[in-house]
């Protein structure tokens, strides 16, 4: 059963999510900031981590180049599922060393079109 | 063959393009030439005042009189009248005439028609008088400047505002500069003769600063050289300050949506949680879903109603409150809330007596300052229990109400945004609503806060209340 890792610093979004990949078959872990975030992606080794940008204590910005950085981390798809996803979407593609992560989703996510892509891109029919 | 023209001393006489007469010494006049007829008529006998001026007593100043009693020439600009009465404007010369005995017998007066050339000079007059006025009227400060950038020239705005300006830079009238700025249009246009504009802030009179938009423009001699630079600028504090508003409303506006978006995942969310409960016929899932909604409905009417509280002018409603009450029934209400966090609290209340203010705004101030704490502990993962402070008391006319908590604090850069709008730190659950609706409510109470925070150690957020009377 795939993994699928979610940090986002509200509860309710963690609580959303979770049951919505559970509902779908998914093993969940969650993950209430960055730091808490990138730690659990390099324990857990998930398939796939959804991952909020503005979080207080630490912010997604910085999770995000600490796991495109790691060994360990770099080739797990990432889903940039925020609030500012438009935003981050330019602030990454201005910055060419830095990989685009696999898709962007802005809250409130379209549940199908979420479960989709996540399906596509771990080749699970 | 060759025409001799025979040229006589009356011919001469007459022929000068002038008004020629002669008068005695009682101002009669004796002899005139053919252009003093042609224009004022045969007026041999006549006094000359009344021949020219159509008075009927001699002028207070006469040239003639000068010439009779000093036997010198003399000359002098008079207005004078054709016959028909329309005024000729004359530059009048009078020479002594003398008889064998060397004594002044008349004099001879030549007046030359200068009305057109005194036409121009009056328009010429006319015309420096409007351009002095524009120049001191125009609502511009206006400076000429050298080449070493020393007003040599200002109207009277630059004067009132800037003071006196001789022999001063314009970088020190302007900005109390020792040396001239980096970038200059003035520099500018002295190098290219070209018309060069900049955005400035200067300090004015008072010391008041105010932002100003300049124009240099050349000032040329008659070679094309630039001898000086027009330096014209605009006030444009008041629309600077208006543009910063916009921009402010810009990103209230682009944060509400962000705030509503998060909102409306988690109504989202919930409904999709309470969905999940009843496919799986799950009691625990549906509340833990039908709770998301009730917790996103509750943020978006706080929301509606900071927002309605910070957009509204309103004057407070003012009644007696007591302050200790209202913050003794806002920790109850987060009872539950500080239990699950392992937040513990302290009240130490030594006011208890009421206080005269609008009972809503202070009770949703209270509020706001009691939920930024709370957050601020619920963030800090350094450790595991926290500890939030509430202290009021009283001193000289003053209430002084303190929230203190040891949660995450704040950078001095995080604390310098604090109260600019839809400024947030709180990630998804905030709005930056919270310390604008706290400082407008201080402000409407004409009270005072002060925040002392430190990264690691928490904050202090002090709200000082004038004791206000009916």
């Amino acid at each position: 059963m795939a993994k699928i890792l979610i940090v986002d610093d509200d509860n309710d979004i963690l609580t959303y999510l979770g049951t919505l990949l559970g509902d779908n078959g998914f093993d969940v872990i969650e993950a209430m900031n960055g730091k808490e975030g990138f730690d659990k992606a390099l324990s857990e080794k998930p398939d796939l981590i959804c991952l909020d940008i503005s979080m207080p204590e630490e912010s997604g910005v910085k999770a995000y180049r600490n796991l495109t950085e790691n060994e360990a981390t770099k080739n797990i798809p990432v889903f940039i599922v925020t609030g500012v996803a438009h935003d981050f979407k330019n602030f990454i593609e201005s910055r060419k060393q830095v990989p685009p992560p696999v898709a962007y989703f802005d809250k409130p996510i379209d549940k199908d079109e979420f479960i989709g892509k996540i399906k596509e891109v771990l080749k699970i029919k | 063959m060759e025409t001799t023209i025979q040229l006589t001393d009356s011919m001469l006489f007459d022929e000068v393009p002038c008004y020629i007469s002669i008068q005695d010494r009682d101002y009669k006049i004796i002899k005139t030439n053919r252009r003093f007829r042609e224009t004022f008529g045969d007026r041999i006998g006549e006094y000359c005042y009344v021949v020219y001026k159509m008075r009927e007593d001699k002028c207070p100043v006469c040239p003639m009189d000068k010439t009779f009693s000093e036997g010198k020439i003399f000359e002098s600009e008079e207005l004078v009248f054709s016959p028909e009465g329309f005024p000729v404007y004359v530059n009048a010369q009078t020479a002594p005439i003398y008889d064998n005995n060397g004594n002044i017998v008349a004099a001879i007066e030549m007046a030359t028609d200068i009305t057109e050339s005194k036409k121009l000079q009056r328009r010429l007059e006319e015309s420096i008088e409007k351009y002095r006025m524009l120049y001191n009227v125009v609502p511009c400060f206006i400076s000429v400047q050298n080449k070493d950038f020393i007003v040599i020239d200002a109207n009277k705005k630059f004067k009132d505002e800037f003071g006196d300006y001789r022999n001063k830079y314009c970088y020190y009238l302007y900005k109390k500069r020792d040396s001239r700025c980096e970038i200059c249009p003035v520099a500018e246009t002295f190098e290219d003769g070209k018309i060069h504009t900049s955005e400035e802030i200067v300090a004015g009179k008072d010391g008041i600063l105010m932002n100003i938009l300049v124009l240099a423009a050349p000032i040329k001699n008659e070679s094309g050289e630039i001898t000086a630079v027009m330096e014209m600028t605009t006030d444009i504090t008041d629309i600077k300050r208006i543009q910063s508003q916009m921009a402010n409303v810009g990103q209230l506006v682009a944060n509400l949506a962000h705030t509503i978006k998060g909102i409306i995942s988690g109504l989202d969310g919930g409904m999709y949680v309470v969905e999940s409960g009843f496919r799986q016929n799950k009691d625990e899932i549906i509340k833990k879903g039908w709770e998301m909604v009730q917790r996103n409905v509750e943020r978006v009417s706080h929301l509606v109603l900071d927002m309605l509280y910070y957009a509204k002018d309103r004057v407070p409603e003012k009644q007696e409150i007591f302050i200790d009450k209202v913050c003794e029934e806002i920790v109850e209400l987060y009872s539950k809330k500080l239990n699950d966090l392992n937040i513990s609290t302290k009240l130490d209340l030594r006011f208890s007596d009421y206080f005269f203010g609008d009972s809503k705004a202070i009770y949703t101030l209270i509020l706001n300052l009691i939920e930024n704490a709370i957050d601020a502990c619920k963030w800090d993962s350094n450790k595991n229990q926290h500890n939030i402070e509430i202290l009021l008391s009283y001193y000289d006319n003053f209430i002084y109400l303190t929230v203190i908590d040891d949660g995450h604090g704040m950078s001095d850069d995080v604390k310098s945004k604090l109260f600019t709008p839809l400024y947030s730190t709180k990630g998804s659950s905030g709005s930056g609503f919270g310390l604008m609706v706290v400082k407008k409510i201080v402000d409407e109470h004409n009270g005072e806060i002060k925040v002392e925070s430190e990264i690691g150690k928490g904050s202090k957020f002090i709200i000082k209340l004038p004791i206000s009377k009916l």
